[in-house]
């Protein structure tokens, strides 16, 4: 069963982060220099919310709010999501599903370790998905079952 | 399983295909996206003719480039017009590796030139979960057909 560490062993656990006073502006020319769709909001080495693409198109955009006035801190999702490293992926579609969310921070022991965002869980889960398939074939063959393949 | 049988397969979920004009302006955009709960929209033409995309990428990306300018901007103006398309016919698992190559999470479905749906990445995580889910609970049924004596291993 795949957990959310092996997806963070495939595509590293580097975040991007700002700090709650940062202006949407600057977190914008973020999301754009780094290419992501969501930044973690972090004081003190506290996770203290998720502002996302949805959340500046929802809240700022479309309420003629303007970027350089408004702080991160006032617009984030406090209400978090997150999982833990030994969390199967099966959980995170889940949650991806059922509260339409995209990022999943990974919280150790409250600490940030990493975060899979919705194409990391479709990766896992097709990757995963043709590995077991692959075997059960092969076992439903006559062969042994085993993480290799046929034996 | 192809793109055409997966959003026959979704009319459990009630979809209602949402686009938007070109000359709209781009502020409506964001304000049919919010409403419906959408993440892109398909841009048509008035023959209902897939013309480009506008997503919340778009706006972020393009947008805030000249900060208050993007009330003016129409949907011409920021949509993506190279989009990339799936056909009905074409298989899902090609429709999920071009939203990976693509870095997108929405891929229209177009007939032609005319717009029949759209899949987003969510829709295919949810769909192909279950898919899997039951075909492997099924195989699992199967008895192994070469007997070796002794051995009943379960998974």
């Amino acid at each position: 069963m795949l957990t959310v560490s092996d997806l963070l062993s495939r595509k590293g656990n580097n975040t991007v982060s700002v700090h709650p006073d940062f202006t949407v502006y600057q977190a914008l020319r973020m999301m754009a220099d780094y290419d992501v769709g969501a930044l973690l909001v972090i004081e003190n080495e506290k996770l203290l919310g998720i502002f996302s693409e949805r959340d500046y198109a929802r809240k700022v955009a479309l309420k003629g709010q303007r970027e350089n006035n408004t702080l991160v801190g006032s617009v984030m999702v406090k209400e978090l999501t997150s999982v833990a490293p030994e969390d199967k992926v099966e959980y995170c579609m889940k949650l991806i599903t059922e509260r339409r969310i995209r990022h999943l921070p990974v919280l150790k022991n409250d600490r940030l370790v990493g975060v899979i965002s919705i194409g990391d869980v479709v990766k896992g889960i097709i990757d995963q998905q043709q590995a077991t398939i692959n075997d059960l074939e092969s076992y439903i063959a006559g062969g042994y079952l085993s993480r290799d393949g046929l034996q | 399983m192809n793109v055409s049988e997966m959003l026959k397969a979704m009319r459990f979920k009630p979809q209602v295909l949402v686009t938007v004009k070109p000359d709209e302006l781009s502020s409506a955009a964001i304000q049919k996206m919010a409403d419906y709960n959408k993440g892109a929209l398909p841009v048509c033409n008035d023959d209902g003719e897939l013309i480009g995309i506008v997503t919340e990428r778009d706006i972020l990306r393009k947008c805030f480039a000249r900060e208050g300018s993007f009330k003016n901007k129409t949907v011409n103006d920021i949509m993506t017009k190279k989009v990339a398309i799936a056909r009905p016919d074409d298989e899902l698992d090609y429709a999920i590796k071009t939203m990976k190559k693509e870095k997108i999470r929405h891929l229209p479905v177009a007939d032609g030139k005319k717009i029949v749906g759209i899949l987003s990445m969510r829709d295919i995580l949810g769909f192909q979960y279950e898919e899997t889910r039951t075909r492997i609970r099924y195989m699992q049924m199967f008895p192994r057909r070469a007997a070796l004596g002794g051995v009943a291993t379960s998974l």
